[in-house]
């Protein structure tokens, strides 16, 4: 299977979750969730967490369902989820203060390595790795972050 | 799109076998198309030879009412192991099929910017396949695949090395780009062995038996879209399917 292990959930797992959760009315049980997905419950937890940090989805209790935003976001194009996405990654602490530390820099671009170390001083409870994979892939999902292998540096996707 | 009476045999240690046998099947334009059958059953070759990457050892396959000889240029593939080349970044793997056709540079660029837009691949450009999921790597596939802008799409198998929630949302994309009018593809072929995949998708469902394969039954999906799999002729529309090929 590609695409897992991965240390950040992917986009497209997200919206597909969304999608289920739409199928089954737009609300189900987490533990009944996890069973119809053959998901074990650290997956499943790590795809909600996810879905909830951008805001599609509610857990009240022991449930999961979808919020407005999770609605409108699958009524859209592929082209509108992504700007609905980078709306909402706007708003998410660590991609604000990434694009405050990469706003500053010549260039708008850091070195990953210097992009990891003010992960860790300034979000501590965080994976210092799993935070730079989010950044980078969902940062370029959202078209807000670019990152270049061969230079192994994260900068601002301004477009080309 | 029509294959007619269509064999295919296999030669090992001198010894000939029937792969497929007397398949014949049509694909009207706009169709949206998924053959089904067991493992093994040989769905996969005859797509190759829809695509005349394969030749069959019998029948005919007619393109427009006309003979089909070599690879038909009007296809494209993609492939259930995406089929990327590792050391080319996405936007290059994108532009390979086209480079091979010859237009100009400034084409390329064109029209490799167009449909890394249309697949939701923009951003993704110096990106390594890597450096992608298995839904990202599948979408540089089908990137691709659509820059050549074939009329017909044929896909093998495209979601089986996706994880389920992965899946869930490409269907839905591919749906979305099979009916977007700025799309030239027009009519798609889908070979899987997921019954859900073909009835969520298709417009007809080709059921194929195991070897020699042959035509067990084309069953129309008349189900609204978007699809349901709780809709009540869901489960009886999977039934029938899954007892076709047991």
């Amino acid at each position: 299977m590609e695409g897992e292990p991965e240390p950040y959930t992917g986009i497209s797992r997200i919206i597909g979750l969304l999608k289920i959760l739409q199928e089954k009315g737009g609300s189900s049980d987490l533990y009944q969730l996890g069973i119809d997905l053959h998901l074990e419950l650290g997956e499943e937890l790590q795809i909600v967490r996810s879905a909830e940090s951008l805001g599609f989805v509610d857990t009240p209790e022991s449930d999961i369902s979808l919020t407005p935003m999770g609605e409108e976001i699958l009524r859209k194009d592929i082209n509108g989820r992504k700007a609905l996405i980078r709306e909402r990654l706007l708003t998410i602490p660590i991609f604000i203060r990434a694009m405050e530390w990469l706003g500053k820099a010549a260039e708008e671009s850091l070195s990953e390595e210097t992009v990891k170390s003010l992960i860790g001083e300034q979000f501590p409870n965080e994976d210092v790795d799993s935070a730079f994979a989010m950044l980078v892939n969902w940062g370029r999902y959202a078209e807000l972050l670019g990152y270049s292998a061969a230079r192994e540096e994260l900068y601002i996707d301004r477009g080309s | 799109m029509q294959l007619r009476n269509i064999a295919r045999d296999f030669t090992r240690e001198n010894r000939s076998t029937r792969a497929i046998d007397d398949v014949s099947l049509e694909v009207e334009e706009g169709e949206f198309v998924a053959i089904v059958g067991p493992s093994g059953c040989g769905k996969s070759t005859l797509l190759r030879i829809l695509q005349g990457l394969i030749p069959p050892s019998a029948g005919q396959v007619l393109y427009r009412k006309v003979p089909q000889a070599g690879v038909n240029g009007d296809m494209a593939m993609v492939f259930q192991g995406f089929a990327l080349l590792p050391w080319l970044s996405v936007r290059d793997n994108v532009a390979l099929g086209l480079v091979a056709r010859g237009p100009s540079a400034l084409d390329i660029d064109r029209t490799v910017s167009f449909y890394m837009v249309k697949v939701g691949l923009e951003g993704y450009e110096e990106a390594y396949p890597r450096e992608l999921s298995g839904g990202m790597k599948q979408r540089v596939g089908l990137a691709r695949a659509l820059a050549i802008e074939p009329r017909i799409l044929l896909m093998d198998e495209p979601f089986s090395n996706l994880d389920a929630l992965t899946s869930v949302t490409l269907r839905d994309e591919v749906l979305m780009l099979w009916k977007d009018p700025e799309m030239p593809v027009r009519t798609i072929v889908m070979v899987t062995h997921i019954i859900e995949e073909a009835i969520l998708m298709a417009d007809r469902v080709v059921v194929l038996s195991r070897r020699p394969t042959r035509v067990v039954r084309e069953i129309p999906v008349d189900l609204p879209r978007p699809r349901n799999r709780k809709h009540p002729d869901f489960e009886r529309l999977s039934d029938e399917i899954f007892s076709l090929i047991s």
